[in-house]
């Protein structure tokens, strides 16, 4: 047996949970394109000894046009045995990579996966007989169930060099050679999930679903992470943390800068976790009393669809609106993930094709898609004036969004191509790779926002004892005034909104604005320089031209929609 | 010779034979790694409003193709 084993196979076949079961490492596991581009690397332990195992990205064909096949097809040269996980259901298509990698020359073995779908699909696989034309061992599996898997690692050692010889020219007459030979199909009567798979992709019903799909995930988020909060959080930092921060604040003088940088002001003598501005008040509230709720509530719901393939199908049902801002529909999906965090959504863009398209969906989610930090603060903001003042704010977001992606389809240079995509059946989840996305997108967002809001809230302070907080707000004063209504102190919450959104919705706070004024603070807010971890990973994705373009693009935005939103506004509320 | 049509003329649950790529090497490597061949027998599984894209399937796969990408795929009806 061979020490550097190689998982190759088409996207949606179930190649990461094969890979997932073999070696039990972290990887992600996914419907959609674009996630596995990452190699992922394990270990496969068997018989007292380990074998390294490669996940290869899902890749198309072995005559390399893009970078994952390139990366793929030099891995495959370097592996000493190739398992290619193939889909049962789909042999006709799957054997035409099966040619391929005979063509490699190498030691290799068939994962015949998802066999247990055949039987309610009504194929049959003569097995015995697909091994013996192919001259490999071809085992059955069921990834998902764990059928299989031992039986896969046991026959690894049979793993060898094909002797099956075909005209590479008349690869598919072969193929249809083959599946004449070991295939049979009868015919079925639709399942009930079939039907529903029919239904979630023609419009007349389609749009439907997708509407309710996205009301409920929405209202779901908030269900959820507004329980978090209140049966948990709360009770915990109001009756828990907060007596002790008392206690702390009392054995700390007053007026110390320990006191101050920990703690934070006393409001009406209180420590008030909105206000008080300290390391251990508002900077540890904020991330994990609340924003981390709606984080976590976010990301399980958008696994959960991820998983499940519904995805692809958003992609489809959103794509001629996506071709008014000169992108196709499956943009949608670095778009949806910036709901939750704008750095994930903005490093999705790889999956897309052109500069053009990564240029526009970077520009769109760094200015007008608003991440969960920021969407938590707006509901504690303007929660209170019902649907109306969050409702003004979203609306406003997508007019920019629709207006923006209108001029820059026209004035970016570049092609924009058209949607091309495997919609695969629904499937039930693999929990476990389920649990550890959803951590791993948690971590993530924990990774990123600790660190930030705890600098953040220091250099609040800091910049608060030196007056530059107070020589800004009186620069700005007049101009603020004029063309948004709002006092020169906002100015402040837009600054620190730079380091963290969820902050600067706390600076807010002590202003007391009027309704209209809460408003245009949030949409401006909303769209000024995203975050600075987001804004690092734009550089990293655009490069510094681009990234200077698109900073250019926010500032107007956010100075022609913050002006004629007072404007509107001051004429309906006179 | 038989007459052809693209595949965006297709209605919903229309059964076609592919006869030609109209496009270079990359559109037709695009469309043949997905596993679209010459003879490959599509069946229009759903379309969408004002220009959308088309969803066809064959064997067990479906997919989605862009209306101008459908446009240039032709088909003999069967």
């Amino acid at each position: 047996m061979s020490s550097r084993i190689i998982l190759a196979g088409y996207p949606n076949v179930g190649k990461s949970v094969v890979f997932n079961r073999l070696t039990g490492m972290d990887v992600i596991s996914s419907n959609y394109p674009g996630t596995t581009i990452e190699i992922a690397r394990g270990f496969l332990k068997w018989e007292g000894e380990r074998y390294e195992m490669i996940d290869l990205p899902g890749f198309y064909s072995l005559e390399p046009t893009c970078k994952a096949e390139e990366i793929a097809v030099k891995l495959i040269r370097e592996g000493d045995l190739i398992v290619q996980v193939v889909n049962a259901t789909n042999l006709e298509r799957n054997l035409n990579l099966t040619l391929q990698l005979i063509q490699q020359r190498k030691p290799m073995l068939i994962a015949l996966n998802m066999f247990d779908e055949t039987k309610q699909k009504g194929i049959d696989i003569d097995v015995a007989k697909l091994e013996q034309i192919l001259d490999l061992p071809v085992v059955p599996t069921s990834a998902l169930t764990g059928e299989g898997i031992k039986e896969l690692v046991t026959r690894m050692k049979e793993a060898r060099v094909s002797h099956y010889h075909f005209e590479d020219a008349q690869r598919w007459n072969e193929i249809g050679k083959i599946t004449g030979q070991v295939q049979v199909i009868h015919p079925q009567h639709r399942s009930y999930l079939e039907r529903l798979q029919h239904a979630s992709v023609r419009p007349i019903t389609g749009i439907p679903i997708l509407v309710v799909v996205l009301f409920l995930m929405f209202t779901l988020i908030r269900v959820i992470g507004e329980g978090l909060i209140d049966l948990l959080l709360d009770p915990f930092f109001e009756k828990m943390w907060k007596p002790l921060m008392t206690t702390l604040s009392a054995r700390l003088s007053h007026q110390s800068l320990l006191h101050d940088l920990l703690i934070g002001d006393l409001i009406g003598g209180e420590i008030d976790f909105g206000q008080s501005f300290g390391l251990l008040t508002t900077g540890l509230h904020v991330t994990f009393g609340a924003v981390l709720p709606y984080v976590l509530a976010f990301f399980t719901l958008l696994s959960v669809l991820e998983d499940t393939g519904y995805l692809p199908r958003v992609a489809v049902m959103v794509d001629n609106l996506m071709h008014k801002v000169g992108l196709h529909g499956l943009s949608i999906i670095p778009m949806l993930l910036g709901f939750g965090c704008n750095v994930p959504g903005t490093m999705a863009t790889r999956i897309l094709e052109t500069r053009k398209e990564k240029f526009i969906v970077a520009t769109l989610i760094a200015i007008t898609v608003p991440c969960m930090a920021m969407q938590a603060m707006l509901f504690g903001l303007l929660g209170t004036y019902g649907v109306k003042g969050v409702g003004i704010v979203y609306l406003t977001l997508f007019v920019v969004w629709l207006l923006l992606g209108m001029i820059l389809k026209r004035t970016v240079r570049g092609r924009s191509p058209e949607l091309f995509l495997e919609i695969p059946p629904y499937r039930r989840p693999y929990f476990g790779g389920l649990m550890k996305k959803i951590w791993m997108r948690v971590r993530w967002f924990l990774q990123e926002a600790v660190p930030f809001v705890l600098v953040g809230v220091l250099i609040v302070n800091l910049l608060y004892s030196l007056g530059f907080m107070q020589w800004v707000s009186d620069k700005v004063s007049p101009l603020f005034t004029l063309l948004f209504g709002l006092p020169g102190e906002a100015s402040g919450a837009l600054i620190i909104g730079f380091l963290r959104k969820d902050l600067a919705v706390g600076m807010l706070l002590p202003l007391n604005l009027t309704f209209q004024q809460l408003v245009v603070a949030s949409v401006m807010l909303s769209m000024f320089f995203p975050c600075i971890a987001t804004f690092s990973v734009l550089l990293k994705e655009l490069g510094i031209k681009d990234l200077l373009k698109l900073t250019g693009i926010m500032l107007l935005c956010v100075v022609i929609t913050g002006s004629l939103l007072h404007v509107i506004l001051s004429l309906f509320t006179g | 010779m038989e007459s052809t049509l693209p595949v965006n003329t297709l209605a919903e649950g229309d059964k076609g034979e592919i006869t030609s790529f109209e496009g270079g090497f990359f559109f037709r490597k695009k469309l043949e790694e997905m596993g679209f061949h010459i003879g490959t027998t599509i069946t229009i599984v759903a379309r969408q409003w004002m220009s959308g894209p088309v969803i066809v399937r064959f064997e067990n796969t479906e997919v989605a193709i862009g209306f101008n990408m459908a446009k240039r795929i032709r088909v003999k009806r069967v």
